[in-house]
């Protein structure tokens, strides 16, 4: 999975989003195996357009059903508005793409509590770690990460000291 | 359908449209590039002490 290439292309189309889920954490925290890259994005028509222009640019493929799974510049413009989330591939990874994120409720302001991040060379706002950790109580049990709640409580502890 | 059904399905529906052989590539670069990032130290001796202090459950 090329990530450092996936996050250049939504940077270079302004794409506004968060980086949220496994790379996030583990970015930030203690590896953990992940296949696929979660990605936030502000939830406006002007960059749902600016991010399947990014998508189509990473010649990633999705559709509604299997019968149509194709690139994603085959479907028409404003595609992103029908669902709340996407699981997509691409030459460079897996990628999923939330409109929504369960347990977290303004993109703006979880933005705005958002940790800068460098991979590679290339700049990212990562979710952070209060928002990391809402996400995954808002889980159900057997969902939940407890390895990964576990390194979040303590992170947010040492920084609280 | 909740966010937590929908992402199911999608997972399932990618699952289904992804090449085997491409993801299996897809988990051995994301490791590879995980190895590559200094912040995140699997073999120091920080990590081993967090890990073994986990099992030992203390």
């Amino acid at each position: 999975m090329n990530i450092d290439r996936i996050l250049r292309v939504l940077n270079h189309n302004r794409v506004a989003y968060l980086l949220i889920g496994g790379v996030n954490f583990l970015l930030r925290h203690q590896p953990v195996l992940t296949c696929d890259i979660d990605v936030w994005i502000e939830d406006t028509e002007k960059n749902r357009s600016r991010c399947e222009k990014a998508l189509s640019q990473l010649k990633a493929e999705w559709g509604s059903a299997d019968d149509n799974w194709v690139p994603v510049a085959k479907h028409g413009p404003g595609w992103l508005k029908r669902q709340a989330v996407f699981c997509m591939i691409s030459p460079h990874g897996a990628i999923d793409i939330f409109r929504q994120v369960k347990g977290l409720k303004d993109w703006s302001s979880c933005f705005d509590r958002s940790v800068r991040g460098k991979t590679g060379g290339v700049s990212f706002r990562g979710l952070s770690d209060k928002d990391m950790l809402k996400c995954q109580k808002a889980l159900s049990v057997s969902e939940q990460k407890q390895d990964r709640i576990r390194a979040l409580n303590q992170a947010i502890k040492r920084n609280q000291q | 359908m909740t966010i937590s059904k929908l992402k199911k399905k999608e997972e399932l529906k990618r699952e289904r449209n992804w090449d085997p052989r491409k993801r299996w590539k897809a988990i051995q670069e994301t490791i590879s590039w995980a190895e590559t990032l200094a912040a995140v130290p699997r073999n120091s001796r920080e990590a081993c002490l967090r890990k073994q202090a986990r099992l030992l459950g203390s």
